[in-house]
């Protein structure tokens, strides 16, 4: 458009040069003109070289942008790789913290084998959580205290001093248990006598109507209904 | 301190008797229909009573399935239902069965085993 118009005004300068030799002009007005023109001309080539000039900065900035762009994935990229980075060793420390949790766990409940050992002895070798093999139905002989069991102890011996019997057993439990030489055992291995000192029970107060501290287990929606009126006695058992 | 010291023995006897009498259903069921399981006195000394489930006590109890029972107990809903004879009746059956598990299963293997060597012995001759 600038060298359009530059050529415009020299085809003016060179109509009005024809034209002031072929008519009398005032010299005044084209000398005027021609000033005008050569002023314009003038800042026709300054606004020139600010264009050039601006073209080139134009340029530059647009390298810049680039430069700024590559500079911007760059760092999205850092970016990217640092959160992975920052999950993975976030799980690392998440398990490791979970690890260290069971084992103290495991550490506080540590019992020597040979406990764990003795104390399965005692229970299954007493047939009190694994039925005797030979066990029949009518066999007496159950997975808790019975009767005789529990009026044979000290609880049964405090409320109920023997009367007759031999060794607080009356005759009839006896007979109904149906098994003599057992049942006129005195000493129940369900009743420690190797307690240790230092296991006392831990409550000291016999007052048991003061509400102790805590709070109640009425969760009626966790219990299932034990007896139903069917009387089908297949279920699953625990 | 002397009869202090007696008097704790004494209680942890009577105590571990107890929570293992617990383990019947039927003592329960007769603890439920005299309406024991009514006094508030008495269920605070069954919660009381959980002090058996720490190792350094449970390891006295030759019935360690009292504490089952012991458990089931806080619940209200649990010792309501004990009255019912029925209740009782099939606790006791299931109690059986579960006791039963261990001496089938091991019936079981024998048998197995047994039939087992009896191919063996067909096989070498």
């Amino acid at each position: 458009m600038i060298t359009k118009r530059r050529i415009n005004y020299w085809e003016l300068i060179e109509i009005l040069a024809i034209s002031r030799n072929q008519k009398l002009p005032q010299p005044g007005e084209e000398s005027q003109i021609l000033e005008l023109l050569i002023q314009r001309d003038g800042e026709f080539q300054e606004l020139m070289k600010l264009a050039v000039d601006q073209g080139k900065i134009h340029h530059e900035m647009q390298l810049l942008e680039k430069v700024v762009e590559k500079r911007d994935n760059d760092i999205q990229q850092l970016q990217k790789q640092l959160k992975e980075a920052e999950h993975i060793l976030a799980t690392a420390v998440y398990q490791a913290k979970e690890k260290l949790k069971s084992i103290e766990k495991a550490r506080k409940g540590a019992i020597s084998s040979e406990e764990i050992i003795k104390y399965a002895h005692r229970i299954s070798a007493s047939n009190a959580v694994c039925a005797p093999l030979t066990w029949v139905p009518g066999d007496p002989r159950r997975p808790y205290p019975t009767d005789l069991e529990m009026r044979s102890g000290l609880l049964g011996q405090m409320n109920n001093p023997p009367t007759n019997g031999v060794n607080g057993h009356l005759p009839g439990d006896a007979l109904a248990a149906g098994r003599l030489p057992d049942v006129l055992a005195p000493q129940y291995p369900w009743q420690s006598s190797d307690m240790s000192m230092n296991m006392l029970p831990p409550n000291h107060s016999n007052d048991f109507m003061l509400e102790p501290p805590g709070h109640n287990k009425e969760n009626e929606d966790d219990v299932e209904v034990m007896s139903t009126d069917s009387s089908s006695s297949s279920s699953d058992s625990d | 301190l002397k009869s202090d010291d007696t008097g704790n023995r004494l209680r942890f006897q009577l105590e571990l008797e107890f929570v293992q009498c617990l383990a019947n259903p039927n003592y329960l069921n007769f603890l439920a229909q005299r309406g024991y399981f009514k006094d508030k006195a008495f269920v605070n000394y069954l919660k009381y009573l959980l002090y058996w489930k720490e190792p350094e006590y449970a390891k006295y109890l030759k019935y360690p399935q009292c504490l089952h029972m012991l458990e089931l107990l806080q619940y209200e809903h649990f010792r309501k239902e004990l009255v019912n004879a029925q209740c009782a009746k099939f606790i006791d059956e299931q109690q059986i069965l579960h006791w039963q598990h261990y001496s089938r299963k091991r019936m079981r293997l024998q048998q197995a085993l047994a039939e087992q060597q009896q191919q063996n012995n067909t096989s070498v001759k």
